[in-house]
Parts: structure tokens; C-alpha cells; sequence
């Protein structure tokens, strides 16, 4: 069958590598990026005959041509890296939370909750407090609910989290509803208690406050005491257990601070970017997260890396679809490409392919014989 | 109209029956498939083209021989289940990449194709329309005569094979020597191998079998629920039905009754004459309800309710 | 400048003067634009899948290639969501030099208007928004039509169809009468606001017009577009005993559960003739293409854009498909008969003589015309007899629960 030929012909071997150098490393990764790109021209050009070249030409327009776009894609960026920032903790223990998306709306929700009513009557700058600790409050709480079940009853995250995400929406269309009287579902855009805009451009807090936090994370990850009990628990219950690791306690203690960032996320979303919201405020960025975190093996920097990449793919892909006249959802088709690629490509990180070219010259010889 | 409401909700439940029953399968063996979502839109698009492919010899919506487009409908959706099994088994068994991230890359570009196809195959909508009395009706007894036949023998095929697969699955898994197999392999792979049971082939063959059957899910959705109306994104369903497998504790058998609570739970606002905020509110209710059974059976802790110990584990033999 | 222009130009300017309408004075920053240099950006919520945008787009693609303008003069931006979205769209598009921006939903009006103001040499139009007239500014500008006229005819049509239904006794079998003794409709509605409401109150005056005693249900399902909600909820209504349904809600849901339950369907913004042939009644829709073209001719010559621009029977933008197969005879003939009354103003649709609100007729009421966030009904709309629907803004405020409709609210 077609797995043994991988395993037991002399022409192409395939064996798994003990270690790798980093340059070494990095050159796969970099040409399985590369590889996704051109993957991902090709299927546009199948899609849109002649669109190849255009492809990367609306990629660079989409992204890079003026200021704003550039914040907008750095914007994203942070989002993105925030998000996985806070679910990288977490799943380097082993903890599938895949409420991110739900924990960050409802943060969004305590925003709000300060923006509509606290802030038209206090200084802008106690408004924005108030609104943060609000945002985080509400994140802490979504957080831990499902985590508490799990530390004393073991109770399966994974579908906790997900159902808390459903939840979530719930709470959030209910006090739309009761919020705004005339039945229309929509929060217009707030007027007090947001964050200042920097030099008349947008985002530029949000931005900054990711840089800091993915540094001050980084080190947390990976120079502090606490950072490594997390890889610990990560590697082995047992071997935590003996090195004297509460589980329960750090559990506890990182989905907090996995609260905590989804909190500063949902502030930034709505204080600092929309000014508004609505059930779909978050729209699935905290499901991409959980591949950007994976994707980048819940190394930080690397986080930043793919979430650039995955940032950089959707406003080009966005730019290609109203350039091209493609429609329905062409942005998810290039996406997925793309990352397909990527994750083969990891497959040359893990294995020594060779190919053994004396073998085929052998074959030939026989064939003709 | 309980017995409308009754029939409905079974007849809803089915996208979650396919599905659970089909990932509880994939998961058996050790895969955790966050593609299912994916694989249902692929389903769907791939049923409803291969049904197109039948419908461009015809001029006329009413020379469809139903039988013949359901069949059609059935064995192109079971085929790009089986493929998407294939291309998941490959990276993560041949290619040894991470379930977690080919599953939701699948899930990005299943919806993502879903949509974009079904443009191009909006010119057969009313020959979809057409073909879904096929999917609906082709079986049926009768609507309307009685309660019994409307709660048991109305419904389209689809229905029957989604609770005759659930059925078989069960007895598969607790019967049979491959069903003793299967759970060894999910449950501690390098036990497995060292028994001779070849890990490789069941996590590709499950895999194979479970996607094929979750993508009948979008086949149904598309064809029977929606009566042929194409364009509608199934990936939040798919996400259900992979909680419903936690749900139904990886039994396929207590898949058709979780399955049946949550549709029935998930439809019951719109019958209900309730305000427009009690309404959000009940939404909320079946959510709740799957984080109460949660949390209740996490609680008594019975050994069987349990994931498979090796589930989202690649397995690698030179790990070993 | 033809005869459609022309007339366009001066129902425009008397609809300025009546709505007051922005400056375009020498010292304002809008300016005449060369017809070669307009570039229009248009933001949709969703793609040509949904049949809402999808009337956009294709309104859009008519308008310009009836202007003679070129394809590349138009940029289609489709699923941009209802937050900083749209707002980064909007701002982006002004940059790379379109001077007509359009966004067709709801909630984009907000983030729209954030863009008009840092583009005040931009002109950025809405519809179905609610604040341009109290914001004013000079470049932002509201539209919506006189669909609540469109509805009442289709209204009259489904009456017609009960009415032949009731006359020959082909009554749908699960069809009941209410306890008062009246026929039972239904309609399924996404959001209970003044949009929905002023729709399914025309709707339903309509069919009453021809069959006096009918009661309405009215379902909401909180999204503009989920066809299993929205299929539920036609089925909740048909087993309640409603015979004719209609909707204000996106996808085919309802019409897919009427056409397999035999009972004849109202449907919005698109003909179901094809799929659903049988209970296909009629459709009414808004055509966007007049105000299109207004808007693209008013920039080529500076000339006044009103706050709110509200499509007529008259300009085209309130439209009804072809008839179904389904419809009683002698529907056109009628249609076309009520369609003269009220395009000659001698029928109006809210006449206060035909509806009550608790038993009592309506002599005075106070809509919330002004949307500033205070839900405060400030404006007196009930003049002549009549409430005067889309006159004081182009979206519709009637949000009043009149006798006979049971909204579930």
C-alpha cells in the first residue's frame, strides 16, 4: 500500500530527524511560507484565469500602501498576537480552552457596560480605568468558570469552553436587547471613554500595548519560576507532581492571567478600535488564534510571526476578492491554502527526506535490461 | 403542533447525528478532527455538484428521477468525505503534522470552498428544490394522517441511515474484534502495535469511514432540512455535532439521544410564544443544559465516560 | 442632461427644501466632479449571496452601466462587518480616491459617519440609517423608499389570494380563524423595531383591505438572516393556523416551509417564482438604482444631496416582481387599480381611519423621528388623517402595535 512505499524502497527514505540546527529550521519554515504564497497565486489563478501576478500586486496594495492600511494590518496583528498570548499558557499545560472567543466578548461587554453608562459622567481618563478593569473583570470570570470545574472535577474543558462561547453570544444579544429600547439590535458608535488617538491615527495604542505585553509575556514564558512550571506541567503530570507543583494552583493561576489578556483584548477591541459592539465584535479571531498559537509551537515570537502572516494574508486576500470580483467567502479558500502548505512544510522539520538518485539510475538500468 | 415541533426537532437532530457519529468514530482511534465542520460543508457542495453534473443533461426541473439524484447526491457526498478523510489521515499520520492545526485548517477551507461553489451552481436551484423532495419524500409514509406516522415514518432517508449508522457504530464498537481494535488503538497506540494491531491502518480506515459519514450531515442539511437552498454556511453545526461526541461520551447510541435533546432544545425558541428578550434567553438554554450534563457526569466520574486516552496523540513508533 | 435627470434634479431639489439639505455653497468642500473621475465605493455586510446585498450590487452594476460609466469606477467591498470595519473600509476608500461611498446596512451608519468626518470633500450616503437629518453634515446623507406602499400592495394581493381561497373553499387545511372569528396571518420578522413594524403593519393593512376581518402573528427570530429560525417560525405560524405568510427576513426559510406546507407566500426583496411555484404570491423590493444615479449625478454637478432621500412608487424605487402562478385571478388588473390610488395620493396607506390602537382611533402621536440615542418620540406624525410614514426622515418610524397584529413581544 501506498504508506509502505514510504517506508521500504531504496528510492526515497524517509526517517525522523534527532535534531535539527535553527538555520536549518528557519530555512524550512521560511520556504514553506513562501510555498504557501505560491500555492495560494496558483489556486487564485485557477479561480480567476490570468490573476497570478495579481495576486501578489493586491497583496502589497492591500496591506502596505498607505498609513492607515499599515495600521489597520498591525492592528490585526496585535488582536491576533494578544490572543494567542493568552492561550498560549494554557495550551502548553494541556488545557484546551477554546473559549477565547467567548472570553474576549465578554470583556467587550464589560467595556461596554463602562463606556454606556459610566463614562458620558466621569473624566475620560477614570472612565477609561473603570472600563479596563470592567473588561478584565468580565474576562477573569469567563475564564476561570470552566477552569475550576476542571481543576476539582475534572470536568472536559474543550466543551465547556466552547459551550461558554455560545453563552457568551447569548448574554451579549440579551443586553442589546434590553439596552437599546427601539428594537433595532445595534449600538451606535459610543462618543465617551475611548482610548486617544495618537498623532490623528488610529490603533497606535493598541498596537503598543501588544509590543509591551508580548515582551513582558515573553520573558514570563520563558525566564520566570512560573513560566516553567507551566512547561513542566506541559511535559508530565507525575513529573510536576514530584518537583512539588501544585496543579490545581497554577491551573488557576494561568487562565486567570489567560482572563486578564483577553480582558486588555475586549478593552482594546471596544475602547480602542469600534467604539460599539455586537454579538460578532470578536468575528472567529479567537478561533484563528488557536492556530496561530499552535502553528507557532506557543514560542511568543513566533506568534508574532504567524500572526503577521495570517494578518497579511486576509487584507491581501480581501483586496484580491474586490479586485477580481470573486465573492463568497475567497478569503477563507486562500487562507486555508496557504496554511495547508505551511503545515506540510513543517512535515520537512521533523523528517530527513532522501532521495536516493543511484537507486532510480539502478531501476532505469534494469528496466532497459 | 408538538408533534410538528416533535418531528422537526428529530429531523434537525440529524446534521448532529451524522456529525457525532462520524467524529466519535475518528476520535475512537486516536484522531482528534476539529475539521468536521469542514468536512460537512464539503459534503454538501460535493453532493450538490455531483447532483448538478445529472442535472445538466436535463432542460426541465420535472424530468428529475429522484431516486437517481438522491443515490448521486449520496455517493458524491460519501466519496469527499472519504477524501477528506485521506488528506487528514495523511498529514497527520504519513506526515506526522498536528491534528489540531490540519483539523481547523480543513474546517478554514471546507467553509471557505463551501460558499464559493455553491455561486457557481446557484443556476440549479430549482432543480435543487426539485431534488429535495427526493431526499424528503422518496421514503416517507405519510405526513398529516396520524401522530404515529408523522413522529416515526415520516422522514427522508437521510433520518433512517443517520440512526441505522449510530446503531451499527454502537455494536461495531462493544461486539466486534475491529471495534476491540479500534478502542486499543485510541486508547494506548504503542499497546496496539506491540499486540501487532496496525495503528496506521485503523486511524486512516476510521478516519476514512467517520468523516464519510459526517459529511452525509451536510447532505442532509442542504437537501432534506433546507429543501435545496444552497447557499447557507454548516460550520456552526459542525461545531455542535463535535460537542455533542463529548456529549454522548463517545457511545453513538446516547448520540442519537443527545442529539435529539440538543436540536430539539436548539429549535424550541422559535415555537415558543415568548417576548423578544425572553426569547434570547431560551437561546441560551441548550448550551446550559450540555454544561450542566457536563459538569454532572464529570462529577460521578464513571470510568467509560472518558475520552480516549491517546486522542489527539500522533502516534510514533519511534517514540515508543 | 435627459428627462429622467432632469426630473431626478428637481424632485431632488424640492425634496431638499423640504428636508433641508446640505450646503453647497462656494466655501463647501464638496465640489463638482468630471464625470471620468467619479470612482464609487460601494460596502456591503455580506456578499452577492445574500439577497440583500445582492439588490445593492446589482442596482449598483445597473446604475453605472446606465450612466455610461465604466466598470473600474466602481469598487465593491463585500463582507465588511458592522464595526471598525467599516470604518477602516470607508477611510481606505477615500484614500485611494472615490468620492461617492454607499454602505447598505444598518449598523454600518455609525462607523460610516466617522469616515465623513474626516472626508468632508467625500460624499458618504446610507441607507436605511436614521441620523443624518439630526447630524447634518454636509456629506452624509440617509436613503430608504416608500416600501411600506410596496408592501401594502402586495398586501392586497395575498388578500386577494385569501379571499379567492376563502370564496371556493381551498382554504389550507391547517388554516384556522382566531377566537374573534378572523383569518389568520402570519409574518416572520427579524428585529421588533420601526423598520419591521411599519413593513408587517402595511402589509397586513393591505390584505385587509380586501378581507376585512384578518388577525396577524407576528414572529421575530433576532437575525436578519438564519433560515432554520426563520423556517421554524413560518412553521410555528402555519401550525397556529395562519394562511398566508409573509416576511421580512434574508433567506428562503420561510418560503421553503410555506411551498411544502401549500400555504401561499408574501416573500421580500426577490421573486421565489422558481423554487417555491405554488405558494409564490408576489415580492416587493426596493430598487436602488434611481437613488444611484442621483447620487452620481448630483456630484457630477454640486448640486444638493437631501439628508434623506426617500424612493417612490413614481421614481422606480419601489418595485413588485412579476406575479406568481399561485396569485388569484385578476390580481394584476387590482394591483394596478390601488397602485394609482396611491401614487395619486387619494389612498393612504396609514389612514387613521383603518386601524385602531387599543379600540381607539389614532388622532395625534409622537414618533421618535429624531434618533440621538434618547428613544425620546419627539415628532407629531399624524396630520390629515393619516400617519405620515418616510415623510420627516427617509427610514420608517411607525413602530406602533396596532388592534389585530399580536407581535411576540
Amino acid at each position: 500500500m501506498l504508506k509502505n512505499f514510504f517506508k521500504e524502497n531504496d528510492f526515497i527514505r524517509i526517517s525522523r530527524r534527532m535534531e535539527i540546527p535553527t538555520w536549518k529550521k528557519w530555512v524550512f519554515k521560511i520556504a514553506g511560507v513562501l510555498a504557501g504564497f505560491l500555492f495560494a497565486a496558483i489556486v487564485v489563478s485557477f479561480i480567476s484565469p490570468g490573476s497570478f501576478f495579481k495576486f501578489f500586486e493586491s497583496l502589497i496594495v492591500g496591506n502596505f500602501t498607505t498609513v492607515r492600511k499599515l495600521l489597520v494590518l498591525f492592528e490585526e496583528v496585535a488582536i491576533l498576537f494578544l490572543i494567542s498570548c493568552a492561550l498560549a499558557p494554557a495550551f502548553k499545560m494541556k488545557f484546551w480552552n477554546i473559549g477565547a472567543e467567548g472570553q474576549v466578548l465578554m470583556a467587550c461587554l464589560g467595556t461596554v457596560i463602562g463606556m454606556f453608562f459610566i463614562a458620558p459622567n466621569v473624566p475620560n481618563a477614570v472612565a477609561l480605568i473603570i472600563e479596563l478593569l470592567l473588561a478584565v473583570t468580565f474576562g477573569v470570570v469567563w475564564s476561570l468558570i470552566p477552569t475550576l470545574f476542571k481543576a476539582f472535577f475534572n470536568t472536559n474543558e474543550t466543551l465547556f469552553t466552547l459551550m461558554m462561547n455560545y453563552i457568551a453570544k447569548g448574554i451579549v444579544a440579551l443586553m442589546i436587547t434590553l439596552w437599546i429600547k427601539n428594537g433595532s439590535g445595534v449600538i451606535p458608535v459610543l462618543e465617551y471613554g475611548r482610548l486617544p488617538r495618537i498623532g490623528g491615527q488610529n490603533y497606535i495604542i493598541n498596537i503598543i500595548v501588544a509590543v509591551v505585553i508580548g515582551v513582558i509575556f515573553a520573558f514570563y514564558m520563558m525566564r520566570s519560576k512560573q513560566g516553567f512550571e507551566i512547561s513542566v506541567l506541559g511535559g508530565s503530570r507525575n513529573t510536576a507532581k514530584y518537583v512539588g507543583i501544585d496543579v490545581k494552583k497554577v491551573l488557576i493561576r494561568t487562565m486567570i492571567i489567560t482572563g486578564v489578556i483577553c480582558g486588555i483584548v475586549g478593552f482594546l477591541l471596544v475602547a480602542g478600535a469600534s467604539y460599539s459592539m455586537n454579538e460578532n465584535t470578536v468575528s472567529g479571531r479567537g478561533f484563528t488564534a488557536i492556530l496561530v498559537c499552535w502553528l507557532a509551537g506557543f514560542n511568543i515570537p513566533e506568534m508574532a510571526g504567524v500572526s503577521f502572516l495570517v494578518a497579511f494574508m486576509k487584507y491581501g486576500a480581501r483586496e484580491v476578492e474586490s479586485s477580481l470580483h470573486v465573492g463568497g467567502s475567497f478569503v477563507d479558500i486562500v487562507v486555508g491554502v496557504f496554511f495547508f502548505v505551511v503545515i506540510a512544510s513543517n512535515f520537512f522539520i521533523t523528517n530527513q527526506v532522501k532521495i536516493n538518485f543511484k537507486a532510480f539510475k539502478k531501476k532505469k538500468k534494469e528496466v532497459i535490461e | 403542533m408538538f408533534i410538528t415541533f416533535l418531528r422537526n426537532a428529530i429531523r434537525f437532530s440529524t446534521i448532529f447525528l451524522f456529525g457525532s457519529t462520524g467524529e466519535t468514530i475518528v476520535e475512537k482511534s486516536g484522531h482528534l478532527n476539529m475539521g468536521i465542520p469542514g468536512v460537512m460543508c464539503i459534503g454538501a457542495l460535493a453532493g450538490c455538484a455531483g447532483m448538478s453534473i445529472y442535472f445538466n443533461t436535463l432542460t426541465d426541473p420535472s424530468q428529475i428521477n429522484l431516486f437517481g439524484a438522491v443515490v448521486l447526491g449520496i455517493l458524491f457526498t460519501i466519496v469527499s468525505g472519504a477524501i477528506c478523510g485521506v488528506i487528514f489521515s495523511f498529514f497527520t499520520v504519513t506526515l506526522r503534522c498536528n491534528q489540531n492545526i490540519t483539523g481547523l485548517t480543513l474546517t478554514t477551507l471546507g467553509a471557505g470552498i463551501n460558499l464559493f461553489v455553491f455561486k457557481r451552481l446557484e443556476t440549479f436551484s430549482s432543480y435543487f428544490g426539485k431534488a429535495s423532495d427526493g431526499f424528503r419524500n422518496l421514503f416517507q409514509v405519510e405526513v398529516g394522517a396520524n401522530w404515529f406516522t408523522d413522529v416515526f415514518l415520516s422522514y427522508g432517508i437521510l433520518v433512517y441511515l443517520a440512526i441505522i449508522i449510530a446503531v451499527v457504530a454502537t455494536i461495531i464498537f462493544s461486539k466486534t474484534r475491529v471495534g476491540l481494535n479500534l478502542k486499543a488503538v485510541g486508547e494506548s497506540p504503542a499497546t496496539a502495535d506491540s499486540a501487532g494491531i496496525s495503528v496506521t491502518r485503523y486511524r486512516y480506515l476510521a478516519t476514512i469511514i467517520g468523516c464519510s459519514i459526517a459529511s452525509l450531515g451536510g447532505l442532509f442539511m442542504i437537501m432534506d432540512y433546507l429543501g435545496g437552498n444552497i447557499e447557507y454556511g454548516l460550520d456552526e453545526y459542525g461545531w455542535l455535532a463535535v460537542a455533542i461526541v463529548i456529549f454522548s461520551m463517545w457511545k453513538p447510541h446516547f448520540g442519537i439521544l443527545a442529539s435529539f435533546i440538543f436540536g430539539a432544545l436548539y429549535i424550541a425558541p422559535s415555537y415558543l410564544n415568548a417576548s423578544f428578550a425572553m426569547k434570547n434567553v431560551i437561546k441560551m438554554i441548550p448550551y446550559v443544559v450540555t454544561i450542566a450534563v457536563l459538569v454532572v457526569t464529570s462529577i460521578l466520574n464513571k470510568k467509560g465516560n472518558q475520552p480516549p486516552e491517546g486522542l489527539g496523540i500522533n502516534y510514533d513508533r519511534e517514540k515508543r | 442632461m435627459n428627462k429622467l435627470t432632469r426630473t431626478l434634479l428637481c424632485s431632488s431639489v424640492l425634496a431638499a427644501s423640504v428636508f433641508g439639505a446640505a450646503s453647497c455653497g462656494a466655501d463647501s468642500p464638496l465640489k463638482a466632479i468630471a464625470k471620468e473621475d467619479i470612482k464609487i465605493g460601494l460596502i456591503c455586510l455580506h456578499d452577492q449571496s445574500s439577497t440583500y446585498d445582492k439588490n445593492f450590487i446589482d442596482s449598483m452594476n445597473a446604475a453605472v452601466s446606465e450612466l455610461g460609466l465604466q466598470p473600474s469606477q466602481l469598487v465593491l467591498k463585500t463582507n465588511i462587518a458592522e464595526s471598525e470595519d467599516c470604518y477602516n473600509t470607508a477611510t481606505e476608500l477615500a484614500d485611494s480616491g472615490c468620492n461617492i461611498i454607499f454602505a447598505d446596512s444598518f449598523g454600518h451608519e455609525s462607523h460610516l459617519l466617522r469616515a465623513a468626518e474626516e472626508f468632508p470633500e467625500v460624499r458618504f450616503a446610507h441607507a436605511t440609517g436614521t441620523t443624518a437629518h439630526t447630524k447634518k453634515k454636509a456629506n452624509f446623507y440617509n436613503a430608504f423608499a416608500n416600501i411600506y406602499q410596496g408592501r401594502y400592495l402586495a398586501g392586497v394581493a395575498g388578500g386577494l389570494k385569501l379571499k379567492e381561497m376563502i370564496d371556493n373553499n381551498t382554504l389550507p387545511a391547517t388554516s384556522k380563524k382566531d377566537d374573534k372569528g378572523n383569518y389568520k396571518l402570519g409574518y416572520v420578522g427579524a428585529f421588533p423595531y420601526a423598520e419591521v413594524k411599519s413593513g408587517y403593519t402595511s402589509w397586513f393593512l393591505g390584505v385587509q383591505s380586501v378581507v376585512p376581518n384578518v388577525s396577524m402573528d407576528v414572529t421575530f427570530t433576532g437575525s436578519w438572516y438564519d433560515p432554520v429560525k426563520e423556517g421554524a417560525g413560518a412553521t410555528k405560524l402555519i401550525g397556529n393556523g395562519a394562511a398566508l405568510i409573509s416576511q421580512h427576513a434574508d433567506s428562503m426559510g420561510a418560503p421553503d416551509v410555506c411551498k411544502a406546507a401549500g400555504i401561499p407566500n408574501v416573500s421580500y426583496n426577490g421573486s421565489t417564482e422558481s423554487t417555491c411555484s405554488g405558494s409564490f404570491i408576489v415580492s416587493s423590493k426596493i430598487d436602488w438604482a434611481p437613488y444611484f444615479k442621483f447620487l452620481v449625478n448630483s456630484a457630477i454637478n454640486n448640486t444638493k444631496i437631501p439628508y434623506d432621500f426617500t424612493g417612490t412608487l413614481a421614481d422606480g424605487s419601489v418595485k413588485l416582481t412579476e406575479f406568481g402562478a399561485a396569485a388569484a385571478a385578476g390580481t394584476a388588473d387590482k394591483v394596478a387599480e390601488v397602485r394609482t390610488k396611491l401614487e395619486n395620493g387619494s389612498l393612504k396607506v396609514f389612514d387613521t381611519n383603518k386601524f385602531t390602537v387599543k379600540g381607539q382611533k389614532l388622532t395625534s402621536y409622537k414618533a421618535d423621528v429624531d434618533d440621538d440615542g434618547t428613544f425620546s418620540h419627539e415628532t407629531e406624525v399624524i396630520k390629515d388623517g393619516y400617519f405620515h410614514e418616510s415623510e420627516y426622515r427617509s427610514a420608517p418610524y411607525f413602530d406602533i402595535d396596532i388592534d389585530g397584529i399580536n407581535p411576540e413581544l
